[in-house]
């Protein structure tokens, strides 16, 4: 299952928010995959996340590898609709 | 699935071509076309100059540099300005995003053709062979195989071993025992693998956070400033492969423990040796890699502890009769 998603952030996945959002889909019981371009990460890693580089506006594509969860992808959306 | 691969299949433009070859070698756009945003290049190698002199453009496909040089390709410098203008305008219709000539500095009437025709003409300063080396190189690296790997890259006695696991078994804790040891980070958390030839190069993606760390429980570690810049690398080849897997997840009955057959792992098409190591308490895995990376050194060196009980299995003798005899013998006779 994957979903594209646009960061609407202002100051995009820096710290706080890569951290948040680590927490968010620690959650999750299986793979995750955080995808930036041609280039993708372990959406669990904050290292991976944060090296990325993920600006206010990029599209990112999140795919959920093991199992289909569709209230934890309501879950993100509401994260990346955050404006702070 | 804990990697994702993807075949690179991109294109560069000649701007960023010509803008990121700055400082490696010396190119001067002679004709200044100003559209080298659009055109691009979509292969690795260069054309065969030859067989647009004989106008066979079968199986043609575009994107290619083409390389001249005054001397070596004297066929097209003694042709005459009509036969050259005759030339150019018979490949018009090819996608050749730009030339490179290298040797004599072309005259403005030849600079003017080639723009006439809407050639790019790059002039190297360097010889011929020169550029095409430092261009081959700059290309192969662009349009290398890539993958991303999940994982840390280390460089253990001098072995490129890349630790690979589910997150949170402690692969970043193991990078920091080897650090401890004076061994040498690569990348943590994000590899990116890129294949040269027979090798797998691994490095860190280019951004702020290469050389951090991050820990459960600690944060984030810059371990350039915390370890020193002997602690850090910029690349490594990987030779090693190393899975951590937890410890109840291993089907003992099916593990190889002494390892008769080597396993292998296959990145971007290269086999890598792979063991895989269970993670349990009290298991000191930063020695245990360290010996790995010893095995190996001694592997390549042709030592290997199977081969040599092999070996002396072979040598021994069938009948143990007369051994067993000078055994009991020397154990009568041994008064101590």
């Amino acid at each position: 299952m994957r979903k594209q998603f646009v960061v609407k952030n202002r100051h995009g996945l820096h710290l706080r928010p890569a951290t948040e959002f680590v927490k968010l889909t620690s959650n999750y019981n299986g793979e995750i995959i955080l995808k930036k371009d041609d280039v993708e990460v372990n959406a669990k890693s904050i290292l991976g996340i944060l090296s990325l580089g993920i600006e206010f506006g990029t599209k990112i594509i999140i795919e959920l590898i093991d199992k289909d969860d569709e209230k934890f992808m309501d879950q993100l959306k509401a994260f990346f609709d955050k404006k702070e | 699935m804990d990697s994702t691969s993807k075949k690179t299949n991109k294109s560069l433009t000649l701007s960023k071509f010509l803008e990121e070859l700055r400082g490696f070698i010396l190119l001067d756009d002679l004709t200044k076309i100003g559209d080298s945003e659009k055109r691009t290049i979509c292969r690795p190698e260069f054309g065969q100059l030859g067989l647009l002199f004989l106008r066979y453009f079968k199986n043609y496909k575009g994107g290619q540099f083409y390389i001249t040089e005054n001397q070596s390709d004297s066929y097209y410098y003694n042709l005459s300005y009509e036969k050259k203008e005759e030339f150019l305008s018979s490949i018009k219709h090819l996608d050749i995003p730009a030339f490179i000539i290298c040797g004599k500095k072309p005259l403005k009437k030849e600079i003017e053709l080639f723009k006439k025709y809407n050639f790019p003409l790059i002039y190297s300063y360097e010889k011929r062979i020169e550029t095409i080396n430092k261009i081959e190189i700059y290309l192969n690296f662009i349009f290398a195989e890539k993958k991303h790997i999940h994982g840390v890259l280390m460089d253990v006695l001098g072995i490129g071993i890349l630790i690979k696991g589910k997150s949170g078994i402690g692969k970043s804790e193991v990078a920091l025992d080897l650090l401890e040891r004076k061994h040498r980070l690569v990348a943590d958390d994000l590899v990116v693998a890129h294949r040269r030839s027979e090798f797998l190069i691994g490095y860190s993606l280019d951004s702020p956070y290469s050389h951090y760390i991050e820990a459960r429980g600690i944060g984030l570690i810059d371990i350039r400033s915390l370890f020193g810049i002997q602690s850090i690398r910029h690349k490594k080849r990987i030779e090693i492969l190393i899975e951590l897997i937890k410890g109840d997840d291993i089907d003992y009955k099916e593990f190889d423990r002494i390892r008769v057959k080597s396993l292998y792992e296959k990145i971007l098409g290269i086999k890598i040796p792979k063991y895989i190591i269970p993670v349990t308490y009290s298991k000191n895995l930063a020695n245990l890699i360290e010996v790995i990376a010893l095995a190996h050194i001694a592997n390549i060196m042709g030592e290997s502890p199977i081969n040599s009980i092999n070996e002396s299995i072979a040598k021994s003798p069938k009948s143990k009769v007369n051994t067993s005899y000078i055994d009991t013998f020397y154990f009568i006779s041994d008064n101590e």
